[in-house]
């Protein structure tokens, strides 16, 4: 009995940071953007698919995707030719430039057969800036909209992102190698090495941002742009310069999540949304505001739907979110009385 | 009938004559458009109130699953499993609305998700009952009185008729006195408070409201369909709602409807151009996404305000004749209204207040000034019942003070530092809140049309009371675009609406041009002169010199000085706390 | 005068034209598959089968008629799978509808197409689209049930001696036939269900569900679903010490249980229609001709390296409705004429025999609209990464 306890705990855990990077790149967004981002899932989805591709040596759809974006940036900057002229061809030369250096390194990449890591960090580089382009797409229009007008905007975004997964990719999944094959059995529980490298990638993402936020001038001025966006720009904070900044971080940590994740599960189409939900209830036990408390929150949610799957596998989803809402009740009295 | 109102007319004859113009496929699509436009309706205004709700899919699937699992198993007239469903979705709402519209910022729509979620699975995981993720056919149709609903087009215009009233009933709850309150909901807490409006239980009643509209359009689902299952419930369907109320314009409850029939078309067209054109319907999914995206980057307040542009202007809610009955203000001066005792407060290490006594009396107009931090605007927030004190007592006309919401049906009524009036209601409309407490009308009143009477009445005293403070040619401008000055009278009058024996005004003149200045002081002057009891905390030294007749003055949190303004210039402690003495400029 | 002989060659031109075409009736085959949404895996394929039969009877002028598909997605969901179901009667006056993949959305256009009296055939797994029978007039189905395969299992079960089986199974509809099933079965076989857990396609934990049923001590188990998930709870399975015989459903059927599975599925045992291990059929089984050519024409079009067990039921059915409409053609009913036509077709449908399919032998009549007996549910076993047919002892 103790045994199954023990084993649903350390199970609990470790399946909870599988949703951990993907809560700070949440807060990320939130914290400098005020935006709830519905569709941080998807890169989950584009990094992992990305990194499949690459490892069976085809060329990534997502190359396709990504130049297919710089070139709409180029296109809605075209009102800028008209003032400022060699600023403009300086921004389109600089996204042809980016688009061909994407190209080539993915053909290096191929051709060099790198290994693991070396894909890894390829398809990071494909798929980081799609969250940049998508901050110029929707965000960057209209900076002042209502947090609820960004929720919809970011579902929309969703739809078609993972429109265009399946279109890319098919409904099917596909294996993806680790970095390290195998496990160890911690008491009764199997871990694999994959996890922990979730895990310690999660405490360095943890890690990095404090003291990105903290102690660099470029994390300040992120967290200025959050706190007051026009008081930020007096100081000549280029906000949207910080904001797109801001999704491409959490673009390049969600990647890197999917990345991690594939190998545990598979690579598929549809993996995203699931994985930003849990996410999503994690970090906003910290009021998606406070990066280890998003990390205590995917935790819970491990724990609750391990515990949950063993009692009544059935009935998990109901088990879960009904016990959520106790949580958040707490968490709100919580809040409140710091706030005072 | 004005031009806006025939406008209305005509378009709900045509939606409704509609079903039997058209082919019977695009019946069939109109039919679910007006499922989901009447759900779409009640989110509006579950938005207007400032909860967004993940949710209402579930409320939906628990109005469709009992619906129709009762007809089903009993074979009871299905009109009344459909009351008794929504029925008991409605109670299944008010238990979840108490527990959860307590929470604030992002743990309210994360908790909709959570439940609707959790109910959302109920239905895949109890398949015994439900028939689980396979679903659930042989479902009765809609009988009415004995008469079976399975003609489409009859079945359509019924859900059309139910969803346009729905529209006609929030439209006229928007500007009655729920509505009025409800536009106070998001954002404006603590004016809400002040005015006498029970927040939580407005909320809860908000919340059940949309509730039971979702819950009759899942019902009416089921009973067209005739085919029960849980997908149609899931999460998904709750984005997709709220998109459409989004999309629509949640200003407006036609916004909903619009926002169904837009998404709803827009959808099938697609479908149509790729089908002509061979594409496959993953393609569908992304250029929806797509179109999405591009119409809130165009219209991010929502359609509906685009279209309202073109509409002629709704008629304006009467307020001729006689206003609400005025208590008469006494003549006596000396009576004790509040009495503060010993009063002190600790916030953690820090102790803000201490050891204050004062009292204020029938008549007076009083000053509370100090320099900066002294503690003005802690004592003035435990007066007007915001902040609880942690030591001494408050008494109000002899009685403990209240908290909350009660404290204006005593007879005390404040204005703000900041001015909290809605900019998007007019000015007469913001004043009329102040009448909330004095008026009893409540949702379904506002929503049946059944007080007009009192509405009117309501409207007349705020009329009144704006030509008193001299903005009457304002009563139906955007009270955001008055400037600031006149936006502080306006919280002026809707405090006197209330019929207060007691107004608390704070920092009335900060932010004040000059010539601002002068019209308030004259109507504090008037005010004095009708017998109204005045609390006043400032920093223009110049102009609570002017018009109080006592002055309280606090430092570091006591009261280092007490009386007429003659004494208190003179009175060293007052020159010394204000470093250097003399008069303050405006601060 | 220029113009009018030119208006005149126009005019000829065009009645020949027409006239040529008239030559030909026009048989209409309309479809409504889940391309999008939770059961994409499974609409895709039957999809891509329907493409696939369409560019084959492009080239082929040999039937006396012209074949129009028109297709649609339904998304997964009831309600847009009746309206889409709707537009193909109405709008555009399909004669037969192929629909739909999953067994809710089926279930959902039960009324509509019985009501429009249109020949419906269905790809959904579920017995309950095709019975009773008698309320099923005009709903036939091509895929097997899952109690065909189940039953098929669980015997195998039997004959090993094996009495107490747990079951592991998606908890959507797909999931829920094989529940449905699995009780019945057992049941009827004496095997005792000792555990019954669900999961989800889109988990990433399978274990504590695994777990459990170790704990339950079964002497076999059974997974219902499709890969990744039915590859991954084996795994799981195995990690948490069972080491018992695991079967599965034809939703295992394809290489992505394979190649996600590897090594840990070595020895799994799956029921599945003869699309799954046609090669190991010795060479007089009537089926085997025709899945090779099904297969080498599928795998060549859309490049993949083992057809599943998908589309093959909606390339039966688009097959079973030409032949059909062949003898209705031939029997003298015109296919302009809209309602005599579906009503043949439906007559016709029913009395198919003896056809050779993908998915099996079809033989449907009156009171069978499924059509597949056993003679169509092969077992078969994983192998050196291979599927093989297996010898039941």
């Amino acid at each position: 009995m103790s045994d199954t306890i023990l084993f649903l705990l350390v199970d609990g855990l470790t399946n909870g940071l599988v949703y951990a990077l993907l809560a700070l790149s949440l807060v990320l967004v939130f914290t400098v953007t005020r935006v709830v981002n519905i569709a941080q899932g998807e890169y989950v989805m584009l990094g992992a698919l990305t990194l499949a591709d690459l490892l069976q040596g085809r060329m990534p759809g997502t190359l396709y995707l990504l130049i297919g974006g710089l070139a709409l940036c180029a296109i809605l900057d075209v009102g800028r030719w008209r003032r400022d002229w060699r600023q403009a061809s300086l921004y389109t030369g600089g996204l042809i430039v980016a688009g061909i250096v994407a190209l080539a390194l993915t053909r290096g990449a191929l051709a060099l057969h790198l290994p693991v890591i070396g894909m890894m960090v390829v398809a990071l580089i494909l798929v980081a800036p799609l969250g940049a382009l998508i901050y110029r797409f929707t965000v960057h229009p209209i900076p002042n909209a209502t947090t609820i007008v960004f929720v919809i905007i970011s579902v929309g975004v969703s739809m078609s992102v993972q429109g265009l997964g399946l279109l890319i990719w098919g409904a099917n999944p596909y294996p993806v190698d680790p970095i390290a094959a195998g496990g160890l059995m911690m008491g009764p529980v199997f871990i694999p090495y994959q996890s922990f490298a979730i895990l310690v990638t999660a405490l360095l993402a943890m890690g990095g941002l404090y003291v990105f936020s903290e102690f660099t001038l470029v994390g300040k001025a992120l967290q200025a742009s959050a706190m007051n966006r026009l008081g930020a720009q007096f100081c000549g904070i280029p906000v949207n310069a910080t904001g797109a900044l801001a999704f491409l971080l959490a673009a390049a940590f969600s990647a890197v999540s999917g990345m991690l994740l594939a190998p545990l599960i598979t690579a598929n189409y549809e993996m995203g949304f699931m994985v930003g939900l849990k996410g999503f209830v994690g970090g906003a036990m910290g009021g998606l505001i406070d990066y280890p408390l998003s990390l205590v929150g995917v935790m819970i949610v491990g724990g609750l739907e391990s515990t949950s799957a063993y009692v009544a596998s059935a009935y998990r989803d109901v088990l879960v979110f009904s016990l959520l809402i106790p949580i958040l009740l707490w968490r709100n009295t919580r809040s409140r009385v710091e706030a005072r | 009938m004005s031009a806006r109102a025939k406008l209305a007319l005509a378009v709900s004859v045509i939606l409704l004559a509609v079903p039997w113009v058209l082919p019977s496929f695009y019946v069939g699509i109109f039919a679910y458009a007006g499922i989901y436009a009447l759900v779409a309706v009640g989110l509006v205004l579950l938005l207007q109130a400032g909860q967004i709700s993940l949710g209402q899919g579930a409320f939906m699937g628990l109005g469709a699953y009992g619906s129709a699992l009762v007809a089903r198993a009993y074979g009871i007239d299905t009109l009344v499993t459909l009351v008794l469903s929504v029925s008991a979705t409605a109670l299944v709402a008010a238990l979840i609305g108490f527990i959860t519209l307590r929470l604030r910022g992002h743990y309210l729509p994360l908790a909709t998700l959570a439940y609707g979620i959790a109910l959302a699975s109920v239905f895949t995981a109890w398949h015994e009952v439900t028939g689980g993720a396979s679903g659930l056919d042989k479902i009765p149709p809609l009988s009415l009185f004995g008469f079976a609903l399975t003609d489409d087009r009859l079945y359509t215009q019924l859900i059309w008729a139910i969803t346009l009233l729905a529209v006609l009933g929030l439209s006229r709850l928007r500007t009655s006195r729920t509505g009025r309150a409800i536009a106070t909901l998001e954002g404006h807490d603590g004016l809400a408070q002040a005015f006498g409006v029970d927040t939580t239980v407005l909320r809860v009643k908000v919340f059940v409201f949309s509730a039971v509209l979702a819950a009759l359009a899942g019902a009416l689902y089921v009973h067209l369909l005739r085919f029960v299952s849980p997908s149609p419930f899931s999460l998904l369907t709750s984005f997709k709602l709220l998109i459409m109320a989004v999309v629509g314009g949640p200003m407006s409850a036609a916004g909903g409807v619009l926002g169904a029939l837009t998404l709803e078309s827009a959808q099938w067209t697609l479908q149509d151009i790729l089908a002509r054109w061979g594409l496959s319907g993953n393609l569908e999914v992304i250029v929806f996404g797509v179109i999405l995206v591009v119409m809130l980057l165009k219209w991010p307040q929502g359609l509906w305000p685009a279209v309202e542009r073109f509409l002629p202007k709704p008629t304006l809610r009467s307020r001729a004749g006689e206003g609400l009955a005025r208590t008469a203000l006494t003549e006596n001066r000396g009576e004790v209204l509040l009495r503060l005792e010993g009063i002190g407060i600790r916030f953690g290490g820090l102790q803000a207040l201490e050891g204050i006594d004062m009292e204020l009396k029938r008549g007076e107009f009083v000053g509370l000034i100090g320099p900066n931090g002294a503690g003005k605007t802690t004592l003035f927030s435990i007066i007007s019942g915001l902040q609880r004190q942690t030591a001494g007592r408050v008494a109000l006309f002899g009685e403990p003070l209240p908290t909350g919401h009660e404290i204006v049906r005593r007879g005390m009524a404040r204005t703000f530092q900041h001015v909290q009036l809605i900019p998007e209601m007019s000015v007469i409309e913001n004043v009329a809140l102040g009448a909330y407490c004095r008026t009893d009308a409540g949702f379904l009143r506002g929503l049946f049309a059944l007080d007009e009477q009192e509405n009117r009445q309501a409207l007349a005293s705020a009329r009144a009371a704006l030509e008193r403070v001299g903005l009457g040619a304002e009563a139906d401008l955007a009270a955001g675009s008055l400037p600031l000055g006149k936006q502080r009278i306006v919280e002026i009058a809707r405090a006197l609406v209330a019929d207060p024996q007691i107004l608390l005004l704070d920092e009335p003149a900060a932010g004040l041009r000059f010539s601002e200045k002068l019209t308030l002081v004259k109507i504090l002057r008037q005010l004095q002169a009708e017998n109204v009891t005045i609390l006043l905390v400032e920093h223009d030294m110049e102009l609570v010199m002017g018009c109080v007749e006592r002055l309280v003055v606090l430092d570091r949190g006591r009261i280092i000085a007490q009386g007429s303004p003659k004494d208190v210039q003179a009175n060293p402690a007052v020159i010394s706390a204000y470093l250097g003495g003399g008069r303050d400029k405006a601060a | 005068m220029k113009i009018l002989s030119v208006a005149a060659a126009v005019a000829a031109l065009t009645i020949s034209v027409s006239a040529h075409a008239a030559d030909k009736p026009e048989l209409r085959i309309g479809s409504v598959v889940a391309m999008t949404g939770p059961a994409s895996a499974l609409g895709l394929p039957e999809k891509n089968a329907l493409e696939l039969l369409q560019e084959q009877l492009a080239k082929d002028t040999s039937l006396p008629f012209t074949v129009k598909f028109i297709t649609y997605d339904d998304g997964s969901d009831p309600t847009k799978a009746v309206n889409n179901v709707r537009k193909l009667i109405t709008e555009d006056r399909a004669h037969v509808v192929i629909c739909c993949t999953t067994t809710p959305t089926s279930m959902a256009i039960l009324e509509t197409v019985t009501q429009a009296k249109v020949p419906n055939i269905s790809l959904a797994l579920g017995q309950s689209v095709i019975e009773p029978a008698k309320e099923r007039h005009w709903i036939f189905k091509t895929p097997s049930t899952d109690q065909l395969q189940v039953t098929g299992l669980v015997d195998d079960m039997v004959k090993r001696g094996i009495k107490k089986v747990a079951f592991l199974g998606l908890e959507d509809s797909f999931g829920e036939g094989g529940w449905i099933a699995m009780q019945s079965v057992a049941k009827a076989k004496g095997v005792e269900i000792v555990a019954s857990e669900r999961f989800s396609r889109t988990d990433t934990n399978f274990t504590p569900q695994a777990l459990k049923v170790r704990q339950s001590n079964p002497a076999a188990v059974y997974i219902h679903a499709i890969p990744p998930s039915s590859a991954l709870v084996h795994q799981a399975l195995k990690r948490v010490g069972y080491s018992g015989p695991i079967y599965h459903s034809g939703g295992s059927a394809n290489n992505a249980f394979i190649s996600i599975g590897k090594q840990d599925v070595e020895g799994a045992l799956l029921g599945t229609t003869p699309v799954l291990v046609y090669k190991d059929l010795p060479d007089s089984n009537p089926l085997k001709p025709v899945i090779t050519k099904f297969a080498a024409l599928y795998e060549k079009r859309f490049n993949v390296p083992k057809v599943d067990i998908f589309p093959g039921q909606s390339w039966d059915a688009g097959n079973i409705t030409l032949k059909a409409a062949e003898e209705v053609v031939k029997a003298g009913v015109k296919l302009d004429d809209l309602d005599a036509s579906r009503a043949a077709l439906r007559d016709k449908i029913e009395g198919v025999k003896n056809f050779v399919g993908v998915g099996g032998i079809f033989n449907y009549s009156p009171t069978d609209h499924l059509g597949l007996d056993h003679r169509s549910t092969f077992i078969s076993v994983v192998k050196n990464g291979e599927f093989r047919l297996y010898e039941s002892k």
